[in-house]
């Protein structure tokens, strides 16, 4: 036993056992042994968040010399918007007056008084090249639970996936592991949003599974459907950008731009279950 | 050996920050380096398979631990490609540019390409040459170029901690 100890393969093997048998205990995202994660994460969080601010601050001043030489350009452009602006607003009103009139109907306010909202800022992005995942300032000690809705002013960024202590991790709707029950506002129809690695890195998303019947074209706005039992209705996720028609009954998908800049997200809204 | 696991700490503390909060500042067509990689690569040149190989399990789980998904690939494929490295590092004129670049581009084409063909295809993920192509390769590059400042200031800490070593057992004797 003492030789089979000492034999340097034995112990790689032994290695290479207990690592495997981690990565399958840890598969499920409500594993306990997650846990573990508290290791880096406490100690990191503090850390995390000076060199983010540091970091932001450099590239700030980067960022200001670029924006100069941009907004001459764009103010050019922009004194002619304006008029078109103008008359846009006027539209924008009435559309507002239709939309909240329609909110209502769907009872989209009454959902939303269940949730508390925790506003929370981003301290680290994903590390890798594959995932869309970030973490968030608050943890289990403020009540954050996994699956809470996170999102922002503008619309739906994902769910909560992992909790520690002090920090959480939030699986954005481009992640590849993200699927969303959603439905086109204009035709009602139900169907799904999921992340795509290829499609990660410009920020978009697809819809899957498209069936002839289904009434969809580019500009259509997405939502939330409030099936799944995640997500409550009525959450914009983002416009249909294309929609790719292939023979096959269910081949046809199209290609969703988030409402959401994921390249820009700095502050998030959590959504907490109110007790 | 109380300084070796406090620098070991520090440095897994420290590369992990680095990753999370500084390295997507330096994307190249949405592409961040992996200083956790590249890191592990400059230990396994420098160290024994020993030292290379706890260095690649807890710069591996770091990694995942950030991550946030399944905890343990990155740990296994760090683990083992130190584990390859520190075994014939004697062999080679480590301090070469070229050996150094080589090592970083190698090194992360070996653990990506195992990583997505572990993640993605049990998912039956249909696009892997395009991630190898947009994301791997890049990846390799941007880590083979990270290696260089990384590889003298590592080997300055682990000449100090040798030091001190030295010195204790002087003492001890």
């Amino acid at each position: 036993m003492r030789r089979l100890l000492k034999s340097k393969l034995f112990i790689v093997a032994l290695v290479v056992v207990v690592i495997l048998t981690l990565a399958v205990v840890s598969a499920g995202e409500g594993s306990g042994i997650r846990v573990i994660g508290n290791i880096i994460s406490v100690p990191i969080a503090p850390l995390q968040s000076v060199i983010s601010f540091i970091a932001e601050r450099i590239s700030g001043i980067f960022d200001y010399f670029r924006d100069v030489k941009i907004t001459k350009a764009e103010n050019e452009e922009l004194l002619q918007r304006i008029s078109e602006l103008e008359k846009e607003n006027r539209e924008l009103e009435r559309l507002e007056r239709e939309n909240k009139e329609l909110r209502d109907a769907l009872n989209f306010l009454d959902q939303m008084e269940s949730f508390e909202p925790v506003g929370c800022t981003i301290i680290a992005k994903d590390p890798g090249n594959w995932f869309e995942v970030f973490t968030i300032n608050r943890g289990s000690k403020d009540g954050i639970e996994i699956n809470a809705p996170v999102i922002t002013a503008y619309g739906l960024v994902g769910r909560v996936s992992q909790v520690d202590l002090f920090t959480s991790k939030v699986t954005s709707i481009i992640d590849m592991d993200s699927t969303v029950a959603a439905r086109v506002s204009r035709s009602r129809d139900i169907l799904i949003v999921r992340g795509d690695a290829a499609l990660r890195n410009s920020g978009l998303c697809r819809m899957d599974y498209i069936s002839p019947e289904v009434d969809i074209m580019p500009g259509d706005i997405i939502e939330t459907s409030g099936l799944g039992g995640i997500y409550p209705k009525g959450i914009i996720i983002g416009q249909v950008k294309e929609v790719i028609r292939n023979e096959g009954q269910y081949d046809s998908y199209a290609i969703i731009t988030p409402v959401v800049d994921f390249k820009r997200l700095e502050e998030v809204i959590v959504l907490k279950e109110k007790q | 050996m109380r300084y070796r696991v406090l620098a070991a700490c520090f440095l897994v503390l420290a590369a992990a920050a680095l990753q999370s909060a500084v390295m997507g500042h330096f994307e190249v067509f949405s592409v961040r380096p992996n200083i956790l990689i590249t890191l592990t690569v400059v230990i396994a040149l420098l160290r024994g398979p020993v030292e290379s190989g706890i260095m690649g399990i807890a710069l591996g789980l770091a990694m995942d631990i950030l991550m946030g998904k399944v905890l343990g690939w990155y740990a296994l494929l760090l683990f083992l490609l130190s584990i390859l490295i520190s075994l014939v590092n004697e062999k080679l004129y480590r301090d070469k540019l070229l050996v150094l670049m080589s090592f970083g581009f190698l090194s992360t084409v070996a653990v990506e390409t195992l990583y997505i063909l572990i993640i993605f295809l049990f998912r039956g993920y249909q696009h892997i040459p395009l991630l190898f192509s947009t994301v791997v390769l890049p990846e390799a590059v941007l880590n083979s170029i990270l290696i260089l400042p990384l590889f003298k200031p590592v080997g300055k800490v682990y000449n100090i901690l040798d030091m001190l070593d030295r010195k204790r057992n002087r003492l001890a004797s």
